[in-house]
């Protein structure tokens, strides 16, 4: 099972919540209407209806049950990571991580592009930008990229903690040299019971 | 045959279904309210008031976001000249927003550009978090360091390069970046979908688990079918797992020959009240692939024919972990004595080498006596990086090297004897 213990983090009502999500969710209506016209042309409002059917009937169900399994957080690849042990397991990840990167990197580039696409094609900017539709999209993604170097990830209050303390400790006290540690922890023989030769799947 | 074409051009519209991921991300900052108000989050179970809370704002943002997304679909479909939302065309990638400024004049329309701007610009920051905070959440486990991952600064311009490369790829176009897009959201719904399917078969929820299943099939299809029109995501992913691969596979074969122990801990108090009596140049150190009295007897057999060795034994027997894939793991540690001689029994090893020459670096002993394996070093190696096996005398002297080459103290080094057999 997941390591559920955590650092506290203040927590805030659920309506307020949702606008978290709804930076990623809401704002794909910049671009989703077009490409849906694009794609269906006239039966566009049919596809879409297809679209609202399998989001209520679907994308809701499947996310209620990963919300109740993995409710600190870590989301479907931390499931699947449990459920296959060993390499099989840690490959499985490495291809869901690149998916998942694959999404990010995507909402990142396609959004600067859409923000780009609204900001060139206002004719109060339209003036001012010309029509230099990759130029405008690049320095987005800079100016993206100069906030998150000045610090961005401190300032944002929200970013769930991470979970997993190994990913604090893993190689640090390995180096600090084994005498030192195996001395430490003399100090409490009795030790802890743990099941020989195993150990649970995370960390 | 008008609903069988709109359900074929379905997958094009799938990225319609981001933001559930995200939506999930967020729980931890839900507020539970009275329900969980006992909860800890050591006790285990569910904590019920956000599981539920989040349910309502899964549900309220899918609501919220299909009703503006029908809408949204029957104006623009209704307003819009076909000749304008081509690839090109004034509304391509704006389809809203040109509505907006044709129909509610440049001042609402300006109002709009400048919050979608702004949304968009946000979006692409949560995008950014969340790569940011996800990355060294997973890759510690592979063996990469978390030193490394958990530069956030070195990680954004990764990631910048990255954001450069493929908007260059794609010329900044909105449209050419859909597929891609739609790409990543499916891999992570259909993953989500088949983890709930397979949770909730295992705990007896058969109907519940069949929906979900035929959901996977909903998704797979879904996710084919976009894969085979336009394979750019499933490049772009394909070359972030070979990336993620590599830099993996470099990170853990440069640090395999770390201790890669987190710690180690004495299992119980007989072995704590041994523990000094073997440390500092009392013992000969003797891995043994099994600890019975036969092995012990016919390996002292074995050094005293060729060594004249005086002084107790410490026969070493490492359990390995059975998931060998982790990094590293916390060492237990059993001792007892058998007439002049130790016997320690470590449990939770991921790789024999690296455990024997933590040991020996903890006791310090007089000499250890390490038998070869006879077989080739190359099949060796990867055994050893795969599994912990492999040529173990010649890693635990690499690894030892490597410790003494890396702390500043004066070393206390024991002799080691490579034995053929």
């Amino acid at each position: 099972m997941d390591d559920h213990a955590g650092r506290e983090v203040a927590t805030h009502p659920w309506w307020k919540v949702i606008w978290l999500t709804g930076v990623d969710y809401f704002s794909s209506l910049g671009y989703q209407p077009g490409i849906a016209l694009l794609a269906a042309g006239a039966v566009a409002p049919i596809a879409t209806v297809a679209l609202v059917i399998v989001t209520l009937c679907g994308a809701v169900p499947v996310y209620v049950q990963v919300a109740r399994r993995s409710y600190a957080g870590q989301g479907s690849i931390a499931m699947l990571e449990n459920l296959l042990e060993g390499w099989k397991g840690k490959g499985l990840v490495l291809l869901l991580l690149s998916f998942a990167a694959t999404d990010f990197v995507i909402t990142m580039t396609l959004s600067a592009a859409d923000a780009a696409k609204h900001a060139i094609e206002n004719p109060f900017l339209q003036s001012v930008l010309g029509p230099h539709q990759v130029i405008v999209t690049l320095a987005l993604l800079t100016a993206l990229a100069a906030v998150f170097l000045k610090g961005f990830t401190e300032a944002i209050a929200w970013r769930p903690p991470r979970r997993c303390p190994t990913s604090s400790s893993t190689s640090s006290s390995s180096d600090a040299g084994p005498w030192r540690s195996l001395r430490t922890r003399r100090c409490s023989p009795s030790g802890t019971p743990r099941s020989r030769g195993r150990a649970t799947s995370q960390c | 045959m008008l609903i069988a074409g709109a359900l074929l051009v379905f997958p094009k519209l799938a990225l319609g279904l981001s933001g559930f991921e995200t939506g999930v991300s967020v729980m931890p900052l839900i507020d539970g309210g009275r329900t969980d108000r006992g909860h800890s989050p050591r006790s285990g179970g569910a904590p019920m008031g956000r599981v539920a809370n989040t349910r309502k704002l899964l549900m309220t943002a899918a609501v919220i976001m299909s009703a503006m997304l029908i809408l949204s679909s029957i104006v623009t479909t209704l307003l819009i000249d076909p000749a304008d939302y081509e690839e090109g065309g004034k509304a391509s990638g704006r389809a809203i927003a040109f509505l907006a400024h044709r129909y509610l004049g440049r001042g609402f329309g300006t109002v709009y550009d400048v919050s979608t701007v702004l949304i968009l610009s946000l979006a692409g920051a949560s995008a950014m978090a969340g790569l940011l905070h996800l990355i060294p959440r997973y890759l510690p486990r592979f063996g990469m360091a978390p030193r490394w991952a958990a530069l956030s600064r070195p990680l954004v311009l990764v990631l910048f390069v990255i954001n450069i490369v493929i908007t260059l790829i794609f010329g900044a176009a909105v449209e050419a970046q859909s597929g891609a897009y739609a790409t990543g959201v499916l891999v992570l719904i259909l993953s989500a979908a088949f983890a709930a399917t397979i949770a909730l078969w295992r705990e007896g929820h058969r109907g519940l688990a069949s929906y979900t299943g035929i959901l996977c099939l909903v998704f797979a299809y879904t996710l084919a079918d976009n894969c085979r029109e336009r394979p750019d995501g499933l490049i772009i992913g394909t070359v972030f797992t070979v990336l993620l691969i590599l830099a993996c596979a470099v990170s853990r074969s440069i640090r395999s020959v770390e201790f890669r122990i987190r710690h180690g801990y004495f299992a119980d108090v007989d072995s704590w009240r041994l523990g000094p009596e073997i440390r500092g140049k009392k013992v000969h150190l003797v891995p043994i692939p099994s600890s019975s009295a036969g092995v012990r007897r016919k390996k002292v057999a074995e050094i005293a024919r060729h060594y004249n060795v005086r002084g107790p034994f410490l026969f070493l027997h490492v359990n390995l972990l059975d998931n060998r894939s982790e990094f590293s793991a916390p060492l237990e540690v059993r001792l007892r004595k058998e007439g002049e001689d130790y016997v320690g029994e470590v449990f939770g090893a991921v790789a024999i080498a690296n455990t024997i020459a933590y040991v020996s670096e903890a006791i310090d002993p007089i000499s250890i006596f390490i038998n070869l394996s006879r077989r080739d070093l190359m099949a060796q190696a990867l055994r050893y990086l795969l599994f912990g096996e492999g040529e173990t005398g010649l890693m635990v002297y690499t690894i030892l090297l490597r410790y003494w080459d890396r702390t500043p103290e004066e070393d206390v080094r024991p002799l080691i004897f490579l034995m053929s057999d």
